[in-house]
């Protein structure tokens, strides 16, 4: 993929440089709003990762330039601050995701998969297949091998948010966010929990296993 | 009444003053005509009678001149002059239609006998209105001082009520809350600056305790996340050294609980300090506490607890407030209670709404804990079990209080006869938006 990144932090510079680019991604950087600015509108980027405090002009309205010349290049946000009230406000600007410093290169790395899908996909089915495991989107209802799968609500959301992200690795925060809506860390084991039953449904009693496991990263559905 | 005490002296010397008057008024008249029989003789003395007699009104003096034996001579008729004796005499006796009273006094002259009588009635008027006057002036001076005595106790009252409040405000937590002296120089308002310099000071030492834990963790939190990533790194390097690997893991673990502490201290510090109060919309409790069944039932299961929500989707529990901090309020009860209730426990989750307000409640039947540690349990970083050897960062219900506070709500711990029962009540959201700050 091709990535801008502007962030004036170096260690995270550094470090997310690093990381993309042995993922094997190209990727321009900035560490000002407005160089970062130039670069987004000249150049066409599968996605954008922007720090909110910039020097010159800050994520924020970095964005709504951006998003005001019709640019819809994918936005990740970084920011220092644990905002409770940040989140919000980027989001609602149009920003895609969001993600608070510290984090995990490979947190960033999965919400940086799930933002920059290609638009074609996003074209309404009503059916998705991953293999031989089968979700109607209308009459909610799952099969694999042609056998019918009884699923409860939650576990069916689970299951689709999965199966349209096929192949990417959702992390457990991006899971409570989007399954859930839970926008703080459980002390519990929720999304495990919730793991290990779909399981037990759409996996064990077959010979494929579909649902993996990446370990301090988070979960993929996948041949 | 040091006032009724002396208006009642002075009253007494008066009526005394003017008792005396009469008295001596009687005896003049009666003097005078004697002076007369002595200068002028005995028919100087009939004459000056009937003289005396015509002049004067019977209802004020009386006169009677007549013989030893009761035959009258001249002066004012009386109806039985030998019965009268000297002193008060009624004024019937005299005569009289009234019976006011006459001071009489009766002189042996030659062979006759002069009777002169004086009525009271003019100097008992006199009295009278000075009674009068004395006390209605004393009523007014007792009135005066009762209203004055009033105002200034009802003044001292209503300050200290005042002062009162304040601490009560303080104590719940508004640590801003001072006293309003306007100015006032004297005990109470002295007292007040006082209390107030040991507010400012004590708002002062919380606001700053709670500034250091929330910048310890804002500082700490980059070189513990450096540390996380170093870690991770090793652990991908180790994987042919599983048994290395399984301590990086677990290293790894451990930096994530630190972690999770310090994300939960900045946010309770942020959630203090009011962020997202903009943000407040109208949130459901019973929509809220069907998502948190939803993700914890299987969780309870796997635990061996009991999760069972009972809550009315039709009933109105709008609530004005956060969704998301609101979520988390409930999560952290329920976390709470599955992590203390222990095995074949039940824990219930319950929302409902009422004339007074809407409510979200979280019970198990566990252990509980016992009820002089109700205050302390919200405290951050408490813990029961003073060892501190139960998992958990004991930030749980101090993040529920920060939460509740926010939303003005109450937060109350009591016995579920067994076990803990918690309950947060929230202002219906109709009156929320008028009170709203």
């Amino acid at each position: 993929m091709k990535i801008l990144l502007v962030e004036d932090d170096d260690v995270t510079r550094k470090y997310v440089l690093d990381g993309l680019r042995g993922a094997g991604h190209v990727v321009d950087d900035a560490t000002d709003g407005i160089d970062g600015l130039t670069l987004a509108l000249r150049a066409s980027y599968d996605a954008a990762i922007l720090d909110r405090m910039l020097p010159g002009m800050d994520g924020l309205s970095m964005l709504k330039a951006m998003r005001g010349a019709n640019v819809q290049t994918p936005v990740l946000f970084l920011t220092a601050v644990s905002g409770v009230d940040d989140r919000v406000e980027g989001l609602e600007a149009g920003a895609d995701d969001y993600l608070t410093k510290p984090f995990a290169f490979s947190e960033l790395s999965a919400r940086l998969g799930a933002i920059s899908r290609r638009p074609t996909q996003v074209v309404e089915q009503t059916r998705l297949t991953v293999a031989d495991l089968e979700m109607d989107l209308v009459r909610r209802s799952v099969t694999r091998a042609g056998q019918p799968i009884e699923l409860l609500t939650k576990e069916f959301q689970l299951l689709e948010y999965f199966m349209r992200s096929e192949g990417r690795v959702l992390s457990r925060t991006m899971l409570l966010e989007q399954v859930w809506d839970f926008h703080f860390d459980p002390q519990t084991t929720v999304v495990e929990t919730h793991i290990s039953r779909l399981r037990a449904k759409i996996d064990k009693p077959f010979e494929t296993e579909l649902l993996h496991t990446i370990k301090n990263v988070g979960y993929t559905l996948r041949v | 009444m040091a006032n009724l005490g002396a208006g009642w002296i002075a009253f007494q010397a008066i009526h005394d003053d003017l008792d005396r008057r009469v008295e001596q008024a009687a005896v003049l008249m009666s003097v005078e005509l004697a002076d007369t029989f002595e200068r002028d003789g005995r028919d100087a003395l009939v004459e000056a009678t009937r003289a005396r007699a015509t002049a004067l009104d019977p209802e004020d003096d009386i006169v009677w001149l007549g013989l030893a034996d009761g035959t009258f001579l001249a002066g004012h008729r009386l109806p039985d002059p030998q019965d009268l004796a000297v002193g008060d005499v009624s004024g019937t006796r005299l005569g009289q239609d009234d019976d006011d009273t006459y001071l009489l006094t009766s002189r042996q002259i030659g062979d006759l006998r002069l009777i002169t009588a004086r009525s009271y009635e003019d100097t008992d008027d006199i009295a009278r209105t000075v009674l009068k006057a004395i006390g209605a002036a004393t009523l007014i001076v007792t009135l005066l001082a009762a209203l004055v005595a009033f105002i200034l106790s009802r003044r001292g009252q209503l300050r200290i009520e005042a002062i009162s409040s304040v601490l009560s405000k303080v104590a719940a937590g508004e640590m801003q809350q001072r006293i309003e002296t306007h100015g006032h120089s004297d005990d109470l308002g002295r007292l007040s600056e006082r209390i107030n310099d040991a507010l400012e000071q004590l708002e002062a030492t919380v606001v700053g305790i709670k500034q250091v834990s929330a910048d310890i963790a804002h500082d700490l939190r980059t070189p513990i996340n450096r540390l996380g990533i170093q870690v991770e790194s090793l652990t991908l390097e180790a994987s042919n050294h599983p048994a290395l690997q399984d301590k990086l893991n677990q290293a790894s673990s451990n930096i994530r609980q630190i972690t999770n502490t310090f994300d939960a201290l900045l946010r309770i510090s942020q959630i203090e300090a009011g962020a997202r109060k903009a943000k407040f919309r109208a949130v459901p409790i019973a929509g809220i506490a069907a998502a948190l069944y939803e993700a914890y039932a299987a969780v309870c299961d796997d635990a061996g607890q009991t999760l069972l929500v009972s809550s009315n989707m039709d009933a109105n529990t709008l609530v004005h407030g956060d969704q998301d901090l609101l979520t988390q309020l409930g999560a952290n009860l329920i976390e709470n209670a599955i992590r203390h209730a222990g095995q074949g426990a039940t824990i219930r989750l319950e929302t409902g709404s009422g004339l007074n307000g809407v409510w979200l409640s979280v019970s198990d039947d566990g252990p509980g804990i016992p009820p002089e540690e109700y205050e302390r349990v919200t405290e951050r970083f408490y813990r029961l079990d003073k060892a501190r050897h139960t998992p958990g960062s004991g930030l749980g219900l101090a993040l529920v209080k920060a939460i509740a506070d926010l939303h003005k709500a109450r937060l109350r711990l009591s016995d579920a006869k067994p076990g803990l029962a918690v309950r947060v009540e929230f202002k219906p959201f109709s009156e929320a938006l008028k009170s709203r700050d």
